[in-house]
């Protein structure tokens, strides 16, 4: 197979983007078309990708040959072309929420704001599409660099502390990484993916596919926000709504996922994990890291924290699902990874668009919002529904794959937990939905719906994942995808 | 003797191209231009603009094993005085040639603030240094090191004093220092000397094979390391560094910074593998021993000062100290890839550095300042050159695509093949504390709550003169170009060098 331009251009086009935006700083609104039409023109990418794929295989190109043996390498294989094609998809969508959020709240610095918005992007593209362990390296110490400055937006002394915190805490995750990387180079010659594992790795030593693993898992995990790496993740929440939209539950967040997925599956694999115990270790920290997400979220009261233990504990549904190692598991884990990522953005899509039409950012403030704003809220329920995992919406179907690969690997403790997060996602966000609707107001401020640059976006992922419910295989085919993939790993 | 490869250029040309014409250079701007700035500037950008086209020759003809070997005045050793270059020796000659053709570019405009009216000399001296270097770089004479290693030393000492004030008692504190370091040297030669009869390092290489291990042996081993160690700043012996750094006028700190340790650390490199034998490594083992411990200690100290210091230029030589530990560790370990890694972060270093301080120098320049607080809104007043720091930052970091990365990766490599986990994780970890002084430069940079942007600069515009800009790319280009074609760097010139190709892969030899 020939080199292809197109995995270099889904990193380019974004990348090209945050460098016009900073050019264009000057006319917003010329800047804010930079950004939606470099949006729409990676998704034409990544579906092209996803076109060359299913008719040729998955493109790839070489870049240079970084140390003997691995190069700078892209290639668009299931998995990588899912994740791209989700994140191109849903920064459309939050590139006309953010012109809605960010002029609505007369933001300061929106140029660096969407520059760092696109370079997050292109990184992310990277990670989805790397070809090798350095290569997901590379892109995900880019992705830390890149959002950093999203999170230090307000540059208010909150803000600072959290961004020093993130950056400890990612900083901190690369040395695990590079760590991790070097032995298994050391042992295995290459660091290049393999669906089902890296040749030659299930005979090394036990305590060094012990050490690489847990590097590994620790350097993205702490994307991935596994306990007890997760505490970054709820104070960066001080960052601007559409960052925490895309970012914070899709594209960074996911890209932490997307590693462990890639460490289990693709650098390991059952044959290298095989009497390591190690993957039902995850599995059961993942488990632990659900039930702690949920019932922190209980307690919280701001709407975007409350969120973010949510995320924190839906990330380990993912998690979960790719360490239990067996296919109706993977299949599960890698649709929940989308079906989340159009749940959670939903919901901080309609956090954000409450606290710019009203102010309010609290959940005890919320009552009676939902006779101002009935499609947020409608589409907040949507939301909450679809994450507790009621029928016919998405959360439904990734969770019921992920409880059967879970009784299949005989794990029933595992499947019991997901079962009682289900229900304590109930309890953390529909109290919001009931309040919004059937309490009175306590106060009398006019307000209407949010603003249609708002509200559009919300609807629309609403409604994907409605659609997503009933039909899984709708749009890119995210299902046949995740069978693909897990059908890839033996 | 392997004879001069022939077909490219007359070899003669390059060392003469190498050694004689900066040193032409100077004497004839001492000579001829004190006074007409112009004139001096202008024959210092030609005689190292000769000098890189020198360099990239080396480079051309010592690529993929070559050797080009010459010998002063046709008088071949043990009586004269040779020059022999390898692949490592072209690599970092055009180091050299190319940062001080950066800095030359970009001076002319700070040299008019920082030493007004005394730009000839400044370039004379410079250059005079350049040609102290490349004499060092390639010359297979130890005695001759010797002599340049003073040459360029004293050239230093000036370069630092005419920074004025408090720069005159950095300049004696580093000439105290620096004498005494080469009066090392010399007394490890001397032992040599007595030893072998010869000072062409080839020759005692030669004659050492036949010499039984003695206490003078290791004498004089333990002398040449003391000596090149207080040369290159291996803690603890950097006490001279940080204010010789910090107060030199900034575009001789690019050129020392960049330049300076990083000769030494080869002159080292090239007695440690090149003029011992292997035979006698066993018994000069705890030399490698202790130089990777002071290299770890190097790392550790030098990087825990640079993040409490708030003089950028300070910050910047303890940085060096942390980088000089990684070139110590790689030299101290002392398999193939850790003395690639080492090798390479010579380079990559030198880059880098000289790279940050042309920054510096211009903040100085625009700003008036060099603190790290007055970083603050550079993002906005001085966009290009806050986007260069940032890739350099990178580099020293050592996040990929950057040079600095492949030099961090050779050396890990190097750590792991000798089955050392301790140096591994000193390596790995350090990671984290140059992230951490790099990172808050950048917050200083990019969300200081102050911002001083909006203040009316030192000097109007937008961002520097394109003459002090374009060394700044380049820098900056060039550790990403280094970064992704590093094999190329490693497997043509590098690994192909007699030197590194006779190391042992795997444990400590």
């Amino acid at each position: 197979m020939n080199d292809s331009l197109l995995p270099l251009s889904a990193v380019a086009i974004p990348a090209v983007a945050a460098v016009a935006v900073l050019r264009a700083g000057r006319w917003p609104n010329l800047r804010e078309a930079c950004s939606v039409s470099a949006a729409v023109a990676l998704v034409v990418v990544t579906t092209l990708m996803l076109a060359e794929l299913r008719s040729s295989g998955p493109a790839h190109i070489t870049i240079a040959e970084l140390i003997p043996g691995v190069a700078l390498r892209l290639r668009g294989d299931a998995l990588g072309v899912l994740f791209a094609v989700l994140a191109s998809v849903l920064w459309v969508v939050t590139s006309v929420y953010s012109i809605g959020y960010m002029r609505g709240l007369d933001e300061h610095a929106q140029t660096r704001f969407y520059a760092s918005f696109a370079a997050a992007l292109a990184a992310t593209m990277g990670v989805a599409f790397a070809a090798n362990l350095l290569t997901l390296y590379l892109f995900y110490e880019m992705l830390t660099l890149a959002t950093y400055p999203l999170v230090a937006h307000k540059e208010i002394e909150p803000a600072l502390i959290a961004s020093r915190k993130y950056l400890a805490y990612t900083m901190a995750a690369g040395v695990a990484l590079l760590a991790g990387m070097a032995v298994l180079y050391s042992v295995t010659g290459t660091l290049e993916f393999e669906a089902g594992g890296i040749p030659g790795l299930a005979e090394a030593p036990a305590a060094t596919r012990y050490f690489v693993f847990t590097a590994l898992i620790a350097g993205f995990g702490v994307k991935a926000a596994l306990l007890p790496l997760h505490g970054w993740l709820p104070s960066a929440m001080v960052a601007p709504t559409p960052v925490s939209a895309l970012l914070h539950a899709v594209a960074v967040v996911k890209s932490g996922v997307f590693g462990c997925i890639r460490t289990i599956g693709f650098v390991f694999g059952g044959a290298a994990l095989a009497g390591l115990g190690v993957a039902e270790a995850l599995a059961y920290l993942a488990g632990t890291t659900v039930l702690f997400g949920s019932v922190v979220a209980l307690s919280q009261d701001d709407l975007k924290r409350r969120l973010a233990f949510s995320t924190v504990s839906h990330l380990s549904y993912i998690v979960l699902g790719a360490a239990l190692l067996t296919t109706t598991a993977t299949a599960g884990a890698v649709l929940h990874l989308v079906n989340h990522a159009l749940l959670k953005i939903t919901l901080f899509f309609c956090a954000g668009a409450i606290y710019v039409t009203t102010g309010r950012d609290r959940v005890s403030q919320l009552a009676g919002i939902g006779r101002r704003m009935p499609l947020t809220m409608g589409a907040f329920a949507i939301g909450t529904l679809g994450l507790a995992g009621v029928p016919p919406f998405n959360g439904f179907i990734s969770k019921w794959y992920l409880c059967m690969g879970g009784l299949e690997a005989d794990h029933t403790g595992l499947v019991l937990i997901l079962v009682i997060s289900g229900v304590l996602n109930i309890a953390y966000l529909f109290p919001i939905v009931y309040t919004a609707f059937f309490r009175a107001s306590d106060d009398f401020t006019e307000f209407g719906e949010a603003h249609p640059a708002m509200l559009v976006p919300l609807l629309l992922t609403a409604l994907a994942s409605l659609l997503l419910g009933v039909w899984p295989d709708a749009g890119p085919g995210a299902w046949s995808l995740a069978q693909t993939i897990a059908g890839e790993l033996p | 003797m392997q004879p001069h490869r022939e077909g490219f250029v007359d070899a003669a040309l390059i060392p003469v191209g190498l050694v004689v014409v900066p040193l032409t250079g100077a004497l004839l701007i001492a000579a001829t231009s004190i006074g007409a700035t112009r004139r001096a500037h202008a024959l210092t950008v030609i005689t190292s603009g000769i000098n890189l086209a020198a360099a990239l020759g080396a480079l051309i003809a010592c690529s993929d094993g070559g050797v080009i070997e010459y010998a002063y005045g046709g008088w071949r050793p043990p009586f004269g005085i040779a020059v022999r270059i390898d692949g490592i020796g072209a690599l970092i000659a055009a180091l050299i040639a190319g940062v001080a053709l950066a800095v030359f570019i970009y001076s002319p405009q700070i040299l008019r603030v920082e030493l007004p009216r005394d730009e000839p000399s400044f370039f004379a001296m410079s250059l005079l240094l350049v040609a102290a270097l490349q004499g060092m770089a390639v010359t297979a004479d130890l005695f001759n090191l010797y002599v340049f290693l003073e040459i360029g030393s004293l050239a230093a000492y000036t370069l630092v004093a005419v920074g004025g004030g408090v720069a005159t008692l950095a300049s004696f504190r580093y000439l105290l220092i620096g004498t005494v370091g080469a009066s090392f040297y010399l007394l490890g030669v001397a032992y040599l000397f007595a030893l072998t009869g010869s000072l062409n390092g080839a020759d005692i290489a030669q004659a050492l094979m036949e010499v039984a291990p003695s206490a003078a042996l290791v004498a004089a081993v333990v002398f040449l390391a003391i000596g090149l160690g207080l040369k290159m700043a291996i803690f603890p012996m950097h006490g001279w560094l940080p204010d010789a750094y910090t107060y030199a006028p900034s575009a001789a700190s690019a050129l020392i910074a960049g330049l300076m340790t990083k000769v030494s650390a080869l002159a080292l490199l090239r007695v440690l593998y090149g003029v011992i034998q292997p035979a006698h490594r066993s018994l000069l083992l705890p030399i490698g021993d202790v130089i990777v411990i002071l290299g770890c200690a190097g790392i550790v100290v030098g990087s825990l000062m640079a993040v409490a210091q708030r003089d950028l230029k300070r910050l910047l030589a303890y940085s060096s100290i942390a980088h000089l530990g990684f070139i110590a560790l790689g030299l101290g370990i002392g398999n193939r890839d850790a003395v690639t890694g080492a090798v390479f972060n010579m380079v990559a270093h030198g880059v880098a550095k000289a790279t940050l301080f042309l920054i510096v120098g211009g903040m100085t320049y625009r700003l008036g300042s060099r603190s790290v607080k007055s970083l603050a809104g550079l993002g906005r007043s001085m966009p290009l050159s806050a986007a260069a720091l940032v890739i350099a930052a990178f580099s020293m970091i050592g996040l990929p695509p950057t040079a600095g990365f492949t030099a961090k990766w050779y050396l890990i490599m190097g750590c792991l093949e000798a089955d050392r986990p301790d140096l591994f994780a000193v390596v790995v970890a350090s990671t984290l504390l140059s992230a951490w002084y790099f990172l808050r430069l950048f917050e200083a940079a990019f969300f200081s709550a102050e911002d001083h942007s909006a203040d009316e600069p030192l000097r109007a515009g937008w961002e520097l003169p394109v003459s002090m800009l374009a060394p700044i790319a380049a820098g900056a280009a060039a550790l990403i170009a280094l970064g992704l074609a590093n094999q190329t760097v490693i497997v043509r010139l590098i690994e192909s060098s007699a030197l590194v190709a006779g190391l042992a892969r795997g444990a400590t030899p």
